[in-house]
């Protein structure tokens, strides 16, 4: 390890001791150093091959030490494998598909098909499967792990959507919703319209957190895309709130800015009666003013 | 599998790409033999392993399973599905059909039938003088037996068609298995809108701007990232 200077050789001592990769803000901590030389060190140590950035699948930035043997790995690799082993590492922890190699490198089939034996043998890259593409060959550097595009997220359980999943938190959210959207006592009453005690998304997250319905980790993103799903199945509608306990609720919200509620949609394909659903035929406004009148055509 | 050079099939090959007023036409018939290969072993016993497990996660499903290759507990119903999968991942090597579904491919119980509808096609493009002037069954007769065969052919779902990510139109495609010669011909034809992105088999035009800059940019793109373009959904 020569040509280190001490700060450095801390700063990868302590890295190197982090299997799982270490943030710039714990590095400054623990060894002592500002963040702003923090960032020098860290480019003077990648430079020389040491250390590799990568970020996970929240997108969080970690710096890892390059083991020994991947770096002879690496140097054994004859140019043409080098080359496929970087443009795959380019692609970070989407992966990239071979048809995207092939025009990216410019070699022919056979070459990258060897590169690609002679990597995965070596345990420096790994296949693949995507959600989106299931039958595309996708490969990626061995220690990464697939981003929430390519996994498909809390939704997939080994590639195939998780249906029961998605109902049953679904169900919750919906009855959730339900209960605070019309009054209790009676069935047939509905909340005045400038009723603030409608929910928001936050709120519903923490209930789902706090129900423990699942041990997955919903962030609010999840929560919202559930919500979406609600909204196109027309069970729940989305409102504009800018009073109410909603936005009293919790502190994150900005009291000028109107917040979004959410509120269960009643179905009325039972309660509708022959006389509302019939059009009347002729339109009461036309006859004010003429330029009302539903003519064909105008 | 081994993918069989046969001279016969260069010229009827050629003569499956071409371009009608609609669309652009791209087909190949290609000549597989059954022999195992290394990355071949690893395919079948992935397979094995799949339906050992679905046997014990739902044995009475199992039992009964069948499939377009005959009840899946005889050993030569799997034997032929690996057949084929295997002839689709060799044909299509930017692809991995391993975990394609038997339900995914149906039998074609007559051999005249399937001809007539490749020979409609073919005529229906204006391109019927494959079929007359080049003998394409007289050709394909000499190299795999069709009387000898059984043919199928692969329905996947949207997500899993190499040809739909290609922007195809239409598209057909026939395994035709000779179980006796150990050989499969794979028969597959695209139709592909005129605005389509260049695809990977076809000739790029000597007359088109050979700016160097854009010529090694032209990354391959699914026709729906070529139509959406970077517009975030």
């Amino acid at each position: 390890m020569g040509g280190l200077s001490e700060l450095e050789l801390k700063v990868y001592q302590y890295i190197n001791g982090k299997p799982k990769g270490s943030e710039g803000s714990s590095i400054a901590k623990n060894c002592e150093i500002p963040v702003e030389n923090v960032a020098k060190i860290i480019n003077s140590l990648s430079r020389k091959g040491l250390i590799e950035m990568r970020s996970d699948k929240d997108g969080k930035l970690t710096y890892n030490a390059v083991t020994a043997s991947d770096r002879k790995k690496i140097n054994d690799l004859d140019e043409d494998d080098r080359l496929v082993y970087n443009t795959i590492k380019a692609a970070g922890n989407e992966g990239i598909w071979t048809r995207n190699l092939k025009t990216k490198t410019n070699l022919h089939q056979t070459v990258i098909t060897r590169s690609l034996k002679n990597l995965e043998s070596k345990q420096l890259i790994k296949a693949i499967k995507s959600v989106k593409a299931p039958t595309r060959k996708i490969y990626m550097l061995y220690e990464l792990t697939p981003s929430a595009e390519v996994s498909g997220g809390p939704w997939f359980t080994d590639q195939e959507l998780d249906t029961d999943f998605v109902e049953t938190l679904t169900k919750a959210i919906h009855k959730f919703i339900y209960s605070r959207s019309f009054p209790r006592k009676d069935a047939y009453t509905v909340f005045p319209a400038s009723r603030g005690g409608f929910v928001s998304a936050v709120q519903i997250h923490r209930f789902i957190e706090e129900s423990k319905l699942t041990t997955v980790d919903l962030s609010l993103d999840h929560i919202n895309s559930l919500l979406d799903l609600l909204i196109f199945d027309g069970k729940i509608e989305r409102r504009i709130s800018d009073s109410g306990a909603a936005a009293m609720d919790l502190n994150d919200v900005d009291d000028d800015e109107p917040e979004i509620v959410y509120k269960a949609v009643k179905d009325r394909r039972g309660g509708g009666n022959p006389w509302t659903d019939t059009p009347c035929g002729k339109c009461p406004v036309s006859m004010l003013d003429e330029s009302y009148s539903v003519k064909s055509g105008s | 599998m081994k993918f069989l050079e046969i001279p016969a099939l260069d010229v009827i090959n050629t003569a499956l790409v071409f371009d009608t007023p609609e669309c652009k036409v791209f087909g190949r018939v290609e000549t597989y033999s059954c022999k195992v290969a290394g990355a071949d072993k690893k395919l079948y016993k992935h397979l094995e392993n799949r339906y050992q497990e679905d046997l014990s996660n739902s044995p009475e499903y199992m039992q009964n399973a069948v499939s377009p290759f005959g009840p899946m507990d005889k050993p030569s119903s799997r034997k032929t599905l690996f057949n084929l999968i295997a002839t689709l991942n060799a044909s299509y090597p930017d692809y991995d059909f391993s975990d394609v579904k038997p339900e995914q491919f149906t039998k074609h119980p007559s051999l005249s039938h399937v001809c007539n509808y490749v020979n409609n096609t073919l005529f229906n493009l204006g391109h019927g003088w494959i079929v007359t002037g080049l003998n394409l069954w007289q050709v394909t007769d000499d190299i795999i037996e069709l009387d000898e065969c059984d043919v199928y052919s692969y329905n996947p779902d949207m997500d899993s068609d190499p040809n739909i990510e290609e922007g195809a139109i239409w598209s057909f495609n026939y395994f035709f298995f000779n179980k006796k010669l150990r050989r499969i011909l794979f028969f597959t034809v695209r139709g592909i809108s005129l605005n389509a992105p260049m695809q990977e088999d076809e000739e790029i035009d000597e007359f088109t701007d050979t700016d160097s800059e854009t010529e090694n940019k032209r990354e391959a793109v699914s026709y729906e990232e070529y139509v959406m373009g970077d517009i975030e959904i």
